[in-house]
């Protein structure tokens, strides 16, 4: 309604607004606009729906542009979210939804540098697959699956992708020792890590890799949506934000290598070593004191998705103690290189006075 | 015998809260020992704090942040040490259950107050405070912490920990818990409405970053005396498998 007033306060009716739009669209339509938005512009003119606009964001991708807030559903009609622009699209139908799934052999060209993307995974025969088939759709020179600890068919599945080596352990490395030993086989400038047990689609993972590929050198995932308010958030979430703060990047949020997915750069793992991969919160902290480019160029839900198994549910649980115990050890990298109190000095303090070792002078001070 | 209680008050230019401070003190307990620990004060408040019957040790120069505390704590004769502020005036009727706590067999007793954490981003302070309970594994402690007044501890408890290791109130938290002290809360005094509302936006807030860095020092004395995880559980971490390649 306040639309119309302002409108009609400058001397423009509605539907002369709308006569402007569809003109626009006609104009345009001479060069490029695709038949169907002029079709949309003109049904809008017989009294129907608006012309669906579209944004254009920063890194080449063409989003809708729609009020839905995180966590509502989408509209069917909407389509999907991200795909991009300029790319001939299939389109698929799946069950009653219609998907558009970006063409990879477009893909192909608009990287610069080398891509890979390193997969760990122990015990994870059901998901596997289904993340190995959607990092084929994305233009990866190299897809290492580091399989640990595995008593199931995981080597198996693994194997009949064509274009994936395998690493194999026989016994568990432990917690993301596995990103570190698939970044040592890695030769690509830009890898991204997964987790075997989380397929994430192709179109999903993209920002990540666009992100590294033009000059980033680490592309986290961003959590923040799915965050509630502080007394709702757990330990992890909490020391993750803490070990940010410290470091001087509060706009990080709670993003931290530990989540997957993200992506590294070459440069990244030639300035502060593989080993360190394998603790990833002491793998971020590094990279923050070496001044890398860090962005979180995209969100993917990995909290509500992960798989609930016995030991990363609850407070407590051991996989948070595992995520809090890496924490301190970054700190304790921090405290090594910075100091005890890192960046936050402490000069105004009288610690001698707090010792008492001026308890003798009494001409310092008076007792009344 | 009813055990002595020791008020101590770090006092810098709080001229128009302090004689306040002090009345409830002595409505609180008439016996009590107040220790006013006046440093950089130049507007009058050590005269008012002795005017009302408190015992004033003056520092010329300002001691900085909750140095006062370490001094009082030594000066202190009471069983029950009390920590407040000068510039908050809290009604006796809200310390009563800090004291009665400790009468009751508590080592320590601290404020039941978090901080403002309805939002998504806190404070530094507030996630610092935090943070360093669950590294401490007492995540039931929330937020509460010795570096808010008032809290009261024992006489032991702060021999314990040590009276210097009280200026830096994180650090004294994190002995507290490492010692096994026995940490109770009192019902909430909101300390956060008492407090002036300050903009950090011009100064950079200076004062956050100072208890930010005290907790970084406290999780360091922990870590030193632990090992660098904090005790905890790597799950057969194979290390070697990366750097041996």
């Amino acid at each position: 309604m306040r639309s119309t007033r302002v409108m009609k306060k400058q001397g423009i009716s509605r539907a002369a607004k709308r006569r402007t739009i569809v003109n626009k669209h006609r104009r345009a339509s001479r060069s490029r606009i695709s038949a169907a938005k002029r079709r949309r512009a003109l049904r809008h003119r017989a009294g129907g729906m608006k012309p669906r606009r579209a944004g254009r964001s920063r890194i080449g991708l063409k989003r809708s542009r729609s009020r839905r807030r995180y966590g509502q559903r989408r509209r069917r009609s909407q389509g999907p979210r991200i795909w991009i622009r300029g790319l001939d699209r299939r389109v698929m139908r799946s069950g009653r939804r219609t998907r558009r799934l970006l063409d990879t052999r477009k893909l192909r060209g608009r990287f610069r540098h080398r891509l890979a993307a390193v997969v760990t995974c122990r015990d994870e025969e059901r998901t596997l697959p289904s993340v190995i088939r959607q990092l084929e759709r994305l233009p990866l020179q190299e897809i290492i699956v580091v399989i640990n600890g595995s008593s199931d068919r995981s080597l198996e599945l693994a194997s009949r992708f064509r274009h994936v080596t395998i690493v194999w352990q026989h016994e568990p490395l432990g917690h993301d020792v596995g990103r570190a030993v698939g970044a040592r086989v890695s030769t690509a400038d830009v890898i991204l890590f997964m987790d075997g047990d989380l397929p994430i689609r192709a179109e999903r993972l993209v920002p990540y890799l666009r992100a590294v590929d033009r000059g980033a050198d680490l592309a986290l995932n961003d959590l923040s949506p799915f965050i509630g308010a502080f007394v709702e958030q757990d330990d992890v979430t909490r020391i993750k934000m803490f070990l940010n703060r410290v470091l001087g990047r509060p706009d990080l949020g709670m993003n931290s290598m530990t989540a997957v997915p993200h992506a590294v750069s070459r440069r990244l793992i030639d300035r502060i070593g593989i080993d360190l991969l394998a603790v990833p919160p002491k793998a971020h902290a590094m990279s923050i004191m070496n001044g890398l480019k860090i962005v979180s160029p995209a969100s993917v839900d990995v909290i509500r998705r992960n798989r609930i198994r016995p030991h990363n549910v609850g407070s407590g649980n051991p996989v948070a103690d595992l995520i809090i115990g890496d924490h301190l050890e970054a700190l304790s990298l921090i405290a090594q290189h910075a100091g005890p109190r890192c960046a936050y000095p402490d000069v105004a303090r009288r610690r001698d006075i707090a010792r008492g070792d001026d308890d003798a002078n009494e001409h310092h001070y008076t007792v009344i | 015998m009813i055990p002595k209680l020791s008020v101590i008050i770090p006092v810098h230019n709080e001229r128009a809260t302090i004689a306040s401070v002090i009345r409830e003190c002595f409505v609180l307990d008439p016996a009590a020992e107040v220790l006013v620990v006046s440093n950089g004060t130049t507007d009058g408040s050590a005269e008012i704090a002795r005017r009302e019957g408190a015992a004033v040790i003056t520092y010329a120069a300002p001691l900085g942040h909750d140095v006062g505390r370490s001094v009082g704590a030594r000066r202190a004769t009471g069983d029950i040490l009390l920590f407040l502020d000068g510039d908050m005036v809290i009604s006796a009727s809200q310390l009563q259950p800090f004291v009665n706590l400790i009468r009751e067999g508590a080592d320590i007793v601290l404020n039941d107050y978090s901080g403002p954490t309805h939002m998504k981003y806190p404070h530094d302070v507030v996630v610092a405070k935090h943070v360093l309970n669950s590294v401490l594994h007492r995540p039931d402690l929330r937020g509460w912490s010795l570096a808010a007044v008032p809290h009261a501890m024992s006489r032991c408890a702060a021999e314990r920990i040590g009276p210097e290791h009280l200026a830096v109130p994180p650090l004294a938290q994190a002995m507290a818990v490492y010692h096994g002290l026995q940490i109770r809360a009192a019902p909430t005094v909101h300390v956060g409405k008492l407090n002036p509302r300050r903009s950090h936006r011009h100064n950079g807030d200076p004062t956050g970053r100072l208890m930010l860095g005290d907790h970084l020092e406290a999780i360091a004395w922990l870590l030193e005396r632990t090992d660098q995880r904090g005790h905890r559980h790597d799950y057969g971490r194979r290390r070697d498998e990366v750097s041996g390649r």
